[in-house]
């Protein structure tokens, strides 16, 4: 354990020399150093990604606690922000990568502890492998298009409206980019969604014998992937792009970041393990 | 006397457009034959113009020379007017005239573009280039403006790409063309319409096509117009009462058209839209009155920008260059200072001086690694070392004599250049630290060892501290100013032993102080004299006045791993290694305060200075770190104490007028 602490406080420290050499250098303008910054978070997240392989390989399915899962989840969001900013190489993403690692590991690391989750009686690492893995390589997608969603809203009024553009807007890539995530997010987003959705309803009865009546998380979730369905139909179909389908996204991540951390605290849920023991 | 740089020139700001085109120096046969002919050889005696060139383009004309005397500025005036057929009074009023740095600084303005009508533009970089290349040809060129003209090429390149004021668009076709990137990102699949023609249109389709868009489509009223277009933007024309058919497949519009009302209205664009799947479009509306129903930019997707926006934009950005010219007005400061020291460096003196040191450092290396070899006594090595130093006169006079005789009449810019190149000096200076000390002569540490008796049985401590000195400190100092003229050196010298002393009886070497302030007195007094040999030379000066071999140790052993291998074994001989640096920088933050006194300098205001790499860059960090761990102390406890013992001593140290 004293091992992963040491590995923790690297990548911790990693993502933080990342952030400070990436802000500096962008307002000395010192490429070297903001080059730099980079190349410190991206060490970083090869370290934070030992450890996430570390936790799914080295610990037993039945001993995975709360915090083991929110480590998860937050890598895997970097992963897919990593992910954006390899492909479409956008200084926006690589301003905010960094700062985003930071506090999202961070956050994970503080509740690196907590209960233990109940797991189905078989099939454990299955069910890992087609519940939650793509249901957070799903949220990994959502969370980048959200964040391309809100800036697309902001350039979009800017060039509506003949805005000046400010410093920070000439870093940030095309409008054509945003819409681009937003388009992977929801080609690939939704159907990893429905299948980590899917085996999730499989095997609830396994856990909780029989489904006896709905859990308000499963209740989200479905609505969420009624909403996904219906962007999915809209995005892919009827050709909506841009503004609108902008909006739909962020409806979308809104809500299953509502059912993750929200459903917890106000609602009784079964799915004892979100992220709520952030809050 | 200055190095005889001038600038005279008019531009933009200083002349009407009349007054330019009368004193234009377009047409090089003027340059050679009138402007560049009295640098020819058979004139060179009479004119004061040694190295000249001329740039003239529609909104300046800049002449450049380098030569001799007050003159200079008034000839080439003079060859100015007469060319034109004018007299020198009617140049005059719209004639600028810049000497030395201030002729330099504008050069760099002008190559960075910051002194063109429309800040930033490129072109006025290539002309120069132009202009210097003719000027080279012609042979007009020497060492100065060569070298100030490449300096002028780097200062534009780095304002370039370290400022925005190049940046941002300041036409309204350019301008359409950024916006359409922030829209679409790489332009390569996208295609573009041209509707009607005229200038701000067709260049807008120019910078796309260089943009590399995907294809452009042309519609005109007269489909002849239109295929003229098409063919030379290498795209195809359409129909114009079917344009609206084909906007599904566009994405960026240009519309220019002398039409009354909108050709394209809101109404058709809902269709559109949705036949092309909502794809982004992006309308650019040059035409006055406007093509484009202005309805449009309210429909999600679509972009419409009219000529007004456009100038907005324009102007916006121009805003923003001339905030970025005062970055690159900094960066012009700080390449002119380079230049200039460039040129001190030309000057006779200095060189003389480097060229002597140069062939002294050599035979010095030399000898050593003879002398090692032989074992010599200490006559035959003195009389060796006569005959050395004779040799290194007597080569060198010649050359001295005629590099003095030229600094007279000819101004000896060329030749100190041309010895500097000839014998490397340049290069050793760089490998030079501030104080002179060498990297290279690590061998020279051997002889001393050799000669003292030091190193190889270091003194056993007890030993060391019984060795005591003969010298008394009226001697010491009759012997520091014997070889030490410099204000700086007798002040840096008079610090040292105010600190040395503060130390010794704050480590509690109270007896021994003097000994300590002696050491701190002495601990440079070879440097002046041969900076080169800097702790070599001084046990040759230091042994002959009764300086004890501890004394002699301790001086040599401050040069440790730079200039001598004779490591800092006392705690006082580490104390003075740790302390020389930084009393340097120290001294300079002084300088840099209101005070310019150390009484009310803190520990962290220090450390900031010493943090920042470029600030006193001559006191090695890496010195001041060695001693610090030699002694075994924190760098601030360090820094701390040599702070308190310098306000100690402050008073001490008279005023440089009173040494």
């Amino acid at each position: 354990m004293a091992f992963t602490n040491v590995l923790s406080t690297l990548v911790i420290l990693l993502y933080a020399l990342g952030s400070a050499g990436v802000f500096w250098g962008i307002s000395a303008s010192k490429a070297r150093v903001r080059l730099m910054g980079a190349m410190s978070t991206w060490a970083g997240l090869a370290l934070h990604t030992l450890l996430a392989m570390g936790v799914i390989l080295l610990t037993p399915p039945e001993d995975l606690s709360r915090g083991h899962f929110l480590q998860l989840l937050a890598w895997s969001i970097l992963l897919a922000y990593f992910a954006g900013w390899k492909v479409l190489k956008s200084g926006f993403i690589s301003v905010t990568a960094s700062p985003l690692a930071l506090l999202l590991f961070i956050l994970a690391f503080c509740k690196s502890d907590g209960a233990q989750v109940e797991m189905p009686g078989a099939l454990k690492e299955l069910f890992i492998i087609l519940h939650i893995g793509p249901l957070y390589a799903s949220l990994g997608l959502l969370a980048l298009a959200f964040g391309a969603a809100l800036l697309f809203l902001h350039m979009d009024r800017k060039l509506k409206s003949k805005a000046k553009f400010t410093e920070f807007d000439r870093e940030l890539p095309a409008l054509g980019v945003y819409d681009r995530l937003n388009h992977l997010a929801v080609i690939f987003g939704f159907p990893l969604y429905t299948l980590g959705i899917a085996a999730g309803f499989i095997w609830a009865p396994q856990v909780w014998s029989g489904s006896g009546g709905w859990d308000p998380k499963e209740i989200f979730s479905l609505f969420v992937w009624f909403l996904y369905a219906v962007t999915f139909y809209l995005r892919i179909v009827r050709g909506w792009r841009g503004r609108k389908a902008a909006l739909l996204l962020i409806a979308i991540f809104s809500i299953s970041l509502f059912s993750l951390l929200g459903v917890n605290l106000f609602m009784p849920t079964r799915h004892g393990f979100s992220a709520a023991a952030v809050i | 006397m200055g190095k005889g740089l001038c600038l005279v020139g008019l531009n933009h700001r200083t002349a009407g457009v009349e007054t330019r085109e009368t004193f234009a120096l377009a047409g090089s046969d003027f340059l050679e034959n009138t402007l560049f002919l009295p640098v020819g050889a058979e004139k060179r005696a009479s004119s004061p113009i040694r190295e000249v060139m001329a740039l003239s383009t529609c909104n300046r004309v800049e002449i450049l020379a380098a030569g001799k005397g007050d003159e200079l500025a008034e000839t080439l005036l003079a060859i100015w007017a007469a060319a034109r057929g004018g007299k020198t009074e009617d140049l005059r009023p719209f004639v600028y005239v810049r000497q030395e740095d201030e002729a330099v600084r504008h050069l760099f303005s002008v190559a960075s573009s910051l002194d063109s009508m429309i800040l930033g533009e490129p072109q006025i970089l290539g002309q120069l280039k132009d202009a210097y290349k003719n000027a080279l040809e012609s042979g007009s060129t020497g060492t100065i403006l060569n070298r100030l003209l490449h300096h002028a090429f780097y200062a534009a390149k780095r304002v370039r790409s370290e400022t925005g004021v190049a940046a941002a668009a300041v036409s309204v076709s350019y301008a359409a063309v950024e916006l359409a990137k922030r829209i679409f990102g790489d332009m390569s699949s996208y295609q573009a319409m041209l509707i009607g023609a005229g200038e701000m249109a067709e260049l807008s389709a120019t910078h796309l096509m260089n943009a590399g868009i995907k294809s452009i489509l042309v519609a005109n009223r007269t489909r002849a117009r239109a295929v003229e277009l098409a063919a030379r933007y290498g795209g195809r024309d359409v129909p114009f009462e079917e344009l609206v058919n084909y906007l599904p497949e566009v994405d960026i519009v240009i519309s220019s058209t002398g039409a009354s009302e909108a050709i394209i209205r809101a109404e058709d664009m809902a269709g559109v839209m949705k036949k092309r799947k909502n794809r982004p479009m992006f309308f650019i509306d040059i035409a006055v009155p406007r093509d484009i129903d202005p309805g449009v930019n309210s429909l999600d997707n679509i972009y419409l920008y009219d000529i007004d926006d456009l100038k907005e934009v324009v102007e916006e950005n121009l805003a923003q260059r001339r905030e970025e010219a005062v970055k690159a007005a900094d960066i012009v400061e700080e390449e002119t200072r380079k230049f200039r020291r460039w040129l001190e460096a030309l000057e006779v003196q200095p060189t003389i001086v480097a060229l002597l040191q140069h062939s002294e450092r050599i035979i010095r290396e030399e000898w050593a690694r003879t002398s090692r070899r032989l074992e010599l006594g200490l006559k035959e090595t003195q009389a060796l070392e006569q005959m050395l130093e004779a040799i290194v006169k007597k080569i060198n006079h010649k050359p001295i004599v005629f590099l003095k005789k030229l600094a007279e009449d000819e101004g000896g810019a060329q030749y100190a250049d041309m010895v500097r190149r000839l014998f490397g000096l340049d290069e050793e200076r760089t490998a030079e630290l501030v104080h002179g000390r060498h990297k290279r002569h690590e061998t020279v540490s051997k002889i001393i060892r050799r000669k003292t008796g030091y190193g190889a049985h270091a003194a056993d401590r007890k030993e060391f501290m019984t060795m005591r000195t003969e010298l008394t400190r009226d001697k010491a100092w009759e012997l520091l100013r014997a070889y030490n003229q410099e204000e700086f050196h007798l002040r840096h010298a008079l610090i040292l032993e105010g600190v040395m002393r503060w130390f010794a009886v704050e480590l509690g070497y109270a007896e021994d102080q003097d000994f300590w302030a002696l050491a701190g007195l002495l601990h440079d007094v070879d440097f002046e004299r041969f900076p080169q040999e800097h702790c070599r030379k001084a046990p040759e000066i230091l042994r002959p006045a009764g300086a004890g071999e501890a004394l002699i140790h301790a001086v040599c052993s401050h040069g440790y791993g730079l200039t001598a291998e004779v490591r800092p074994e006392h705690e006082m001989e580490k104390v003075l290694y740790a302390v020389d640096e930084l009393t340097g920088l120290i001294g300079a933050a002084a300088l840099m305060r209101p005070s310019k006194s150390v009484q009310d300098m803190e520990v962290k205001s220090l450390k900031k200075k010493y943090k920042t790499i470029n600030f006193a860059a001559g006191c090695s960090r890496e010195v001041i770190e060695n001693g610090a761990a030699m002694l075994g102390w924190e760098l601030e406890v360090l820094m701390e104490k040599t702070l308190l013992a310098m306000r100690a001593c402050e008073e001490a140290v008279p005023e440089s007028a009173s040494l």
